[in-house]
């Protein structure tokens, strides 16, 4: 196991020779890392110029690497003159800079649409992506520790970055483990050290760390269909702004809605899938208008049960990384944490 | 319930479920104010032969450039080369699709989610109890008992509507009547007519229903259900006799845009047609 956030160099600029790679790689392969836009950390497509100022161990992104494989809005198929196109955008891509629980929600979100009749778009964009992990460092506000995603295993990277003590393995201080075969042929050309036998990596506050306090995640599921109704939820309603900022930040939210956009000729146009949220009053409003989550207390009992009922219940994880972006990112400073706890007390001995 | 363990389909096709197939208008007319008939054929000539699906299951129908709602296929699947819509006008897609003419085309995918069983059904008597629009996926399964009439025993059909002017597929009732027993009543009766004036629950006085190797397959608005289940109940109905077709925002069609999803099930996947044993306990389901 690997554990490194001790060794951790606060990587301001990428080492030159891991610069070089990527500057090479973005040729052939679109690259999508955080980098800063508008004073927001985000994960967005670079262009080989803008390969510098990237810390990556710093702190979470408000738009998740999700928007890799499930854009905000893209294009289902376009239409003209009766006859349909299918236009799906999917290229050769890399993610680089992803922390542990985003290479884990990587795993879960590909269960999720690759399950049943699968989700033809996202993966489609999967079967042509890379992963780069690096490593990460505890943030305020982050508990990937109780959720579970603090620790990834071989393939769930293909290739993952570790900052390397001085003096150990030579190199600039920064060596690569290959997770997967396309990880170690993809790395062939970086001029760092590349380990090949694939590691569970695991956050460096999670799994391995001293007290760390999971979540009773077996339990969970049970516990929040106990707490359905209770007046928790209705507190955490008078408080819910309902904007639905949450979701969209959240790297294992997924909703999307479509809608058909036309110009001035109706016969020509495109469907169109975007990021929906069930945070929106009219999520489950069917034609006629009647709604089957009318109350905000539904709802976000609806969100909390997804997260830590259904995906625990049908993938044996939490749709929850940890990684605090809601709570961040709420202006309601809703804590995911404080929902869990109240969970755990109403429910306590049921 | 086990999401995964669910679907009358075979998982993990690598296809694009999110693009339809153009199917042309045979004929269309308006059945009762609001609510019009559509007999579709797929384009693709091998797309028509191969298309097959189960009595309750539904269909996500596209007009380009407006959108997409779904409809459960209201034809028996006994039928082949052609599938039938029922569509009351009640938003932006059915409008649309409301003003469609003879030859005009329509995008169809699908079918999707679960039907009523009703080969499991085999032997048994058959209870169809429908309210207003929701005799439309029941009509689809009621035409397919009447012409697989020796595979069932008893077959008796409840149906409430609005007001006479309301009756769906009123034409065919004659026909039902030659393999089942057909009770009707209206909640607002009009001057000119004869039958039966009450709300659905008054049928259970007039036909005689035992429990006694019989299934329940009910469809209606969800005010329906709670009164509809409660006399089942009261005459002995178990869980597993009563199945109901559940209405919801079901989008995507395939469980993963979120809409449909009823606590622990996905309404367009393990639904629309769930009996009561599967949705016991899920409080929200029948509302």
């Amino acid at each position: 196991m690997v554990k490194d956030a001790e060794h951790l160099p606060l990587v301001s600029t990428l080492p030159p020779q891991l610069r070089h790679w990527l500057m090479e790689l973005s040729t052939d392969y679109r690259v999508m890392m955080p980098s800063y836009k508008a004073g927001n950390r985000i994960f967005e497509e670079v262009s080989p110029i803008g390969l510098t100022g990237i810390d990556l161990p710093q702190n979470r992104t408000v738009i998740p690497f999700k928007k890799a494989l499930l854009p905000p809005s893209e294009t289902l198929f376009s239409f003209e003159a009766g006859s349909l196109e299918e236009n799906l955008d999917a290229v050769d891509t890399i993610i680089f800079g992803l922390h542990v629980c985003e290479l884990s929600a990587d795993r879960l979100l590909t269960a999720v649409m690759e399950s049943d009749r699968s989700d033809f778009p996202f993966m489609e964009r999967r079967r042509k992506t890379i992963t780069i992990g690096v490593p990460c460092k505890r943030t305020e506000g982050c508990f990937c520790e109780k959720t579970g995603h603090d620790n990834v295993g071989p393939g769930d990277y293909d290739l993952f970055l570790v900052p390397e003590p001085a003096g150990k393995m030579g190199g600039d201080g920064i060596h690569m483990i290959a997770g997967t075969e396309a990880g170690a042929r993809l790395a062939g050309g970086a001029a760092v050290d590349l380990v090949k036998e694939p590691a569970e990596i695991s956050a460096p506050c999670g799994q391995g760390s001293a007290g760390i306090t999971r979540w009773p995640l077996a339990a969970l599921p049970e516990k929040i269909r106990q707490s359905m109704g209770a007046v928790m939820w209705d507190e955490l309603a008078d408080r819910c702004l309902g904007c639905g900022n949450c979701t969209i930040v959240c790297p294992l939210c997924y909703c999307f809605y479509t809608r058909d956009e036309t110009g001035l000729d109706p016969s020509t146009g495109r469907r169109l899938r975007h990021w929906d949220s069930c945070q929106l009053v009219g999520f489950a409003r069917v034609a006629g208008g009647y709604n089957f989550r009318e109350a905000r207390s539904e709802r976000i009992w609806y969100r909390f049960s997804h997260k830590f009922m259904r995906m625990l219940e049908t993938f044996d994880r939490a749709g929850c990384t940890g990684c605090g972006a809601c709570f961040h990112f709420c202006p309601a400073a809703i804590d995911p944490r404080q929902v869990i706890e109240s969970v755990l007390e109403v429910t306590d001995g049921r | 319930m086990d999401a995964k363990a669910a679907g009358n389909d075979s998982g993990g096709t690598l296809q694009n479920e999110y693009i339809p197939y153009p199917a042309r208008v045979l004929e269309t007319r308006l059945l009762t104010p609001g609510n019009r008939h559509f007999v579709l054929e797929f384009k693709d000539r091998e797309l028509r032969e191969s298309f097959s699906f189960c009595a309750g299951q539904f269909v996500q129908t596209s007009l380009l450039g407006i959108g997409e709602a779904p409809f459960a296929i209201c034809s028996p699947p006994t039928q082949k080369g052609t599938f039938e819509l029922c569509v009351r006008e009640t938003g932006n897609v059915t409008r649309a699709l409301h003003r469609l003419a003879k030859d005009e085309t329509v995008w169809v995918r699908g079918p999707y989610g679960q039907g009523f069983p009703l080969a499991d059904m085999a032997g048994q008597n058959l209870v169809f109890i429908a309210g207003g629009i929701g005799l439309s996926p029941l009509r689809s399964a009621i035409k397919c008992a009447v012409c697989l009439e020796d595979e069932f025993g008893g077959l008796t059909v409840l149906y409430g509507a609005k007001s006479p002017d309301q009756l769906l597929f009123e034409d065919e009732y004659d026909q039902w009547r030659q393999g089942c027993r057909l009770e009707i009543t209206v909640e607002e009766a009009t001057s000119d007519w004869k039958g039966r004036t009450g709300l659905i629950t008054s049928l259970f006085d007039v036909v005689d229903l035992s429990p006694v190797n019989t299934q329940v397959l009910i469809c209606g608005p969800p005010v329906m259900f709670r009164f509809v289940l409660g006399r089942l109940q009261e005459l002995g109905f178990a869980d597993s006799q009563m199945y109901v077709s559940l209405e919801r925002n079901m989008r995507c069609g395939v469980g993963k845009c979120e809409h449909c999803v009823v606590e622990s099930f996905y309404t367009c996947r393990q639904g629309p047609v769930l009996s009561i044993e599967q949705i016991r306990g899920i409080s929200s389901a029948l509302r």
